[in-house]
């Protein structure tokens, strides 16, 4: 499709979403040029939490944009997320060697809730956002249940115990980032690398396959691809399977490779995996587009920590921000049906 | 009153350019008088529908006027359309076909802002005058093509239509149910309702026109009114092709090994009706087996029987002596495929080198796809198969029909086969690929692939088969090998013993 009317498209949605946040600025007293500003401009005060949060949330907006292309919704970003996050911490207590167990246990964990919702999908007709959703409360306490009666810290008992050293996932030092050190003087988190490179990936398996040709067939013509010999319900359940395993992946990286313990409250995991379905409705559910929303959206949680005190407004503005971006890219997507119809252009029949 | 002279509507300067510069009407006129049916006469593909299309108000012309009695029309859809009176049925009707057919007439006279008791009386006025009778509780999916065709004119009628479009009317009409619609047409033209009769069937346009407009790829090439002397099959028919058809086509040999086996196959639809009906025959090496029959009598669940995406209820499939048990089965045997229906068969939200390379790369094993070769496929298709696009890039849905059964024929050339089943190979295309393609199909027999050629177009059948199997009530009703078979013997069976 025309990559360029895409991107126009999503442009035109960002400038109108920061245009409405400015309203509400304003209608709150505070000054809506120097709010926005902040809210794009806090990279420089918070690195961490822009590149912590792009790297997981660009993670979990595959993992609903992957099964969205044939036809499914996955909402279990969420659960699948804690599902990595858990099994990958208890992993590495268990096997405090390298963070690899840990990583791949993660992925298995997610795919497998993935594969649960695909599976009842596909053989048995069960709805996969009911299925998904249900799985997110099942999981979120059992989570629950190895935080406190597990993996409780016997000095903090309301956190985990801690990833050993050898299983995290190291961090590039400051004394190699030469000029950058004074912006990031604790370093440079890896995990930001590893989900951009697995959202090239992604794009790779997409775009330069042709099983990835096919599953991008099962999502635009499925009768097309039932007759050209495809396993349509295979690709289906791979794809629900996969997109499971890059929300535990997400997990995993995020215990692994920052946060190394959780709360009792799950706090520190709690929304990474629906502020996914965001990061891939601004993407416009291209892996690339991913990469750049992700980023984008990491900047607006940093800028919404800094806003507070900067603008004197709180902190839920900036997610009123992102929620008129994403309602604006929907509306104006819309019109991409409406349109055409209005100016009677339609192939011959 | 009869034969009037006032004019209906009259469309003039009609020009349609689609979005990828492809020119489907260049200064058309057209004009419909009370009582009158006008044929518009042309090849698939000349423009004849979209013309239609536009005064029903479903395309937007690119310029030109359309004149409803003495007023200029600006149609914002078909709904204004309807209200002046213009109706359309298509050859795939419109309605829904859970509904009853009270339910149908009355969800569209409703839709028009007629009352519940009004559209009722209409209706029953309507078809007490035409002396018609409709089943008005049976369910749509029940009933019969024509009578389907004659719940379409009705509703139209009711709905205050005073000028009735008729888009291929008897594409899916037995014999019988066409010489019923002759009939209708003949009343609804004492009452003052002026038809336009879409074809490309000469023998209807001598049978039941008063005037003839024959439209070649876009253009006006000749009116005629009956009783001038052009009125006449061959006159048309050179107007409408255009050229002079090839003479009757040299087939290759036959080869003597056997590559497609279809075995007391029997194929239900979901429903469990039953479509195909024990159906056993084999294709050899080098032959060229068509299957005629009326669209509707199997043919379908037949080919999906065989190309493995239908499980039949009985019986088997060998494509060189592999059983076929899914659709991969069937390509990686060696089969090949051209559907017949290119919105089913193509993507097209996706690019034409992504159709193209999907059905190139169909039940292969590999797993890269590197652009240069796709770009590589998409140039093939261009230099070798005439196809005609902006890029590789541009959207498969923004090709004409012609370009799309380019990119679904040539991919599948290009990638290969032992056994083809094509079905309406040529549907949509233009004469000279017609030929081409048809030269394709032949070619590729004489080199040793077995073809399986399903086709509506009975001269496509006769032109290109060693043997023709017909098909009716989802049997083969008979066999005639190439020099007994004629347009006679083959319709006679095709009607249904």
């Amino acid at each position: 499709m025309a990559a360029s009317r895409e991107l126009l498209l999503t442009l035109a949605s960002i400038l109108v979403g920061l245009a409405a946040g400015a309203l509400v600025l304003a209608a709150g007293g505070a000054d809506p040029l120097k709010g926005i500003y902040v809210l794009l401009t806090s990279f420089t005060y918070y690195p961490e939490i822009l590149l912590v949060g792009a790297s997981i949330t660009m993670l979990t907006g595959l993992a609903f944009a992957i099964p969205l292309r044939v036809g499914f919704f996955n909402i279990g970003g969420e659960g699948q997320l804690y599902a990595g996050a858990i099994v990958s911490l208890m992993v590495s207590l268990v096997a405090p060697y390298t963070p690899f167990p840990g990583l791949l246990a993660g992925f298995t964990a997610g795919a497998i809730l993935g594969f649960i919702a695909g599976f009842l999908r596909v053989r048995l007709g069960v709805n996969e956002v009911l299925s998904t959703i249900m799985l997110n409360w099942a999981i979120y306490w059992t989570s629950t249940y190895l935080v406190i009666d597990v993996l409780a810290d016997p000095i903090y008992p309301h956190l985990t115990r801690q990833v050993p050293e050898a299983a995290r996932i190291p961090w590039i030092p400051s004394s190699l980032l030469g000029p950058l050190s004074e912006v990031l003087p604790g370093g440079v988190p890896i995990i930001p690398f590893i989900s951009i490179a697995v959202a090239l990936a992604a794009w790779a398996a997409m775009y330069l396959t042709v099983p990835g040709l096919r599953y991008r067939f099962v999502g635009a013509n499925e009768y097309a691809a039932l007759s050209r010999g495809v396993n349509v319900d295979y690709v289906k359940l791979a794809s629900m399977t996969v997109a499971g395993g890059l929300s535990g992946l997400a997990g995993a990286l995020l215990i692994l490779g920052y946060s190394y313990r959780v709360d009792t409250g799950l706090s520190g995991l709690a929304g990474y995996g629906f502020e996914g379905i965001g990061a891939a409705l601004i993407g416009r559910n291209h892996p690339l587009g991913i990469i750049a929303a992700s980023v984008f959206l990491g900047e607006l949680a940093a800028g919404s920590e800094r806003i507070q005190v900067e603008a004197n407004v709180p902190a839920e503005l900036a997610e009123v921000v992102s929620g008129a971006i994403i309602f604006v890219l929907a509306a104006l997507s819309g019109l991409k049906y409406v349109a055409p119809r209005l100016l009677g252009v339609k192939s011959e029949g | 009153m009869s034969k009037g002279s006032r004019k209906l509507v009259e469309m003039r300067g009609i020009v349609k350019v689609y979005p990828d510069g492809v020119k489907a009407l260049d200064k058309v006129d057209f004009d419909l008088a009370e009582g009158e049916v006008h044929a518009l006469l042309g090849e698939n593909g000349a423009g004849k529908t979209t013309l239609m299309r536009i005064l029903y108000g479903e395309i937007r012309p690119t310029s030109g006027m359309i004149i409803v009695r003495g007023k200029e029309a600006r149609w914002r859809g078909p709904w204004d359309a309807i209200k002046a009176g213009i109706a359309m049925v298509y050859q795939n009707f419109r309605l829904v076909d859970a509904l009853t057919v009270r339910e149908n007439l009355l969800i569209y006279l409703s839709s028009l802002g007629v009352s519940r008791s009004e559209a009722e009386s209409r209706i029953m006025s309507v078809a007490e005058d035409l002396g018609l009778s409709i089943p008005m509780e049976a369910r749509v999916e029940d009933l019969p093509m024509g009578v389907r065709q004659r719940v379409e004119i009705v509703k139209a009628l009711s709905g205050g239509a005073r000028v009735l479009i008729l888009d291929e009317p008897t594409s899916n009409l037995t014999p019988l149910e066409a010489e019923g619609l002759f009939r209708l047409i003949e009343k609804l033209k004492k009452r003052g309702v002026g038809i336009v009769y879409i074809t490309h069937k000469l023998r209807e346009v001598m049978s039941i026109a008063d005037r003839v407009t024959v439209l070649r790829k876009g253009r006006v090439v000749g009116r005629s009114v009956r009783g001038d002397r052009f009125f006449s099959e061959e006159k048309l028919a050179s107007l409408m092709v255009g050229e002079v058809l090839a003479p009757q086509r040299s087939l290759g040999e036959p080869g003597k090994d056997e590559v497609l086996r279809v075995e007391s196959l029997t194929v239900e639809s979901g429903e469990g009706v039953i479509r195909v009906r024990d159906v056993s025959f084999k294709v050899v090496a080098g032959e060229i087996v068509g299957v005629a029959g009326v669209a509707g009598n199997g043919q379908e669940e037949l080919v999906e029987a065989i190309i493995g995406v239908r499980k039949p209820s009985k019986g088997s499939v060998y494509v060189n002596g592999v059983r076929v048990r899914s659709a991969r089965d069937f390509y990686r045997a060696g089969g090949g495929f051209i559907p017949g229906d290119r919105v089913r068969a193509l993507a097209h939200e996706l690019s034409v080198a992504d159709n193209a390379a999907f059905i190139y790369y169909t039940g292969s094993r590999a797993i890269l796809m590197t652009p240069s070769r796709v770009k590589q496929l998409f140039h093939r298709l261009v230099r070798e198969f005439g196809l005609k696009a902006m890029s590789p890039s541009t959207p498969v849905g923004r090709l004409s029909g012609g370009n799309q059964q380019k990119v679904l024929v040539g991919s599948e050339f290009l990638r290969g086969f032992r056994v083809l089943v094509a079905v309406n190979p040529t549907q949509g295309l233009d004469v000279a690929t017609t030929a081409f393609v048809r030269d394709l199909i032949v070619k590729a027999s004489r080199e040793g692939v077995g073809v399986l050629l399903v086709s509506t177009d009975l001269d496509e059948v006769l032109e290109l088969s060693h043997r023709i199997l017909v098909m009716s009530g989802g049997r083969v009703v008979g066999e005639l090998r190439r020099g007994e078979a004629s347009p006679e013997r083959v319709g006679v069976l095709m009607g249904g013993s």
